[in-house]
């Protein structure tokens, strides 16, 4: 049976130095994956993976082994990610703001079930996706490649974007509803 | 509902890092951890050579110590007057520890001891000073 997480961690930390090439063996795919997605598939996604593994090997004497390590890490790909292009500067915080003109009514009034399945099945091919995706506000992307992509729950979401839970779960809405638009809207 | 979209996530092609990512990642904290131990060693090679030049000091100091305090005046009386330390011992061995240089031999034998351990450590680390990054990871 696969060692958990914290396992491999306190093996590392005791000594072991092959328990860091698991964690790294079953998180570089996940992280690079995040990190491409998250960033909008930028060039230096090889260096912020690096980076990232970097500062959670340089720091993980600090984790605690009663939380989640994938969230951990996450948290420092996401911190990472976005240190990145806020230097590169076509990054603007604003774009993580809570209420950026988004209608709190219509969020709260959607109900996603009424979106036809055809439109799903039309834009579930990869590429289509993939641009839907990149042309999402990097707030909503995250939440959703947090959740569908990574299966990662709505708290460990928040424990990443240090949000409470029912903003999470707005968020997390209102990207639903951004996302059914630019599938409904005429191609 | 929940299910649609998980599909639509599902079908995004998952991407390989490439495959020398996994080594650049590795040597970079082979050569992270190499430069800590070298920055030990060097502060422990400095411990080493402050702690040997400090020993001979603090050898005179305590040697000074005990010539001041008088010990070497009691000490003596075991070979010139051993009946009257036989029969005063109590005294006798009360006399010694007060004027016994406590300070001077805590310092001397805490120089003894960092000088040890530096060098147990030195020793114990020095092939890393020449090593090449990638053998790091391997112990």
């Amino acid at each position: 049976m696969d060692k958990t997480d914290q396992q491999l961690v306190l093996e590392y930390l005791n000594g072991n130095n092959d328990s860091f090439e698991k964690i790294l063996n079953r998180y570089l795919k996940p992280v690079f994956n995040f990190i491409y997605r998250f960033s909008g598939g930028i060039t230096e996604t090889e260096d912020l993976t690096q980076e990232t593994f970097f500062k959670a090997w340089k720091y993980l004497k600090k984790f605690d082994p009663e939380e989640n390590f994938k969230t951990w890490l996450f948290t420092i790909a996401r911190n990472t990610a976005i240190d990145f292009l806020r230097k590169k500067k076509n990054f603007s915080f604003s774009d993580f703001n809570d209420d950026e003109g988004d209608n709190l009514i219509t969020a709260t009034l959607f109900d996603p079930d009424s979106s036809p399945i055809e439109d799903f099945k039309a834009v579930e091919k990869s590429e289509v996706i993939e641009r839907l995706l990149n042309k999402l506000s990097p707030k909503y992307r995250e939440v959703l490649l947090l959740h569908y992509n990574h299966d990662l729950t709505f708290d460990e979401i928040g424990k990443i974007l240090k949000k409470p839970l029912d903003t999470v779960k707005s968020q997390h809405r209102r990207a639903l509803i951004a996302l059914k638009k630019m599938i409904d809207a005429p191609k | 509902m929940q299910k649609n979209y998980k599909n639509l996530f599902v079908n995004i092609p998952e991407i390989n890092p490439p495959s020398f990512l996994q080594g650049k990642i590795l040597d970079r904290i082979a050569g992270a951890k190499m430069r800590r131990v070298r920055v030990i060693l060097t502060a422990f090679s400095l411990i080493i050579v402050v702690g040997i030049a400090s020993i001979v000091p603090a050898l005179q100091y305590v040697s000074q110590s005990f010539s001041k305090s008088g010990f070497y005046s009691y000490f003596s009386l075991i070979f010139s007057d051993g009946g009257s330390i036989v029969a005063y011992w109590q005294e006798f061995l009360l006399s010694l520890a007060d004027t016994l240089p406590v300070m001077g031999i805590i310092v001397l034998f805490s120089i003894i001891f960092m000088v040890l351990l530096a060098l147990r450590f030195v020793a114990k680390n020095s092939k890393y000073i020449h090593l090449p990054i990638k053998f790091i990871n391997q112990h």
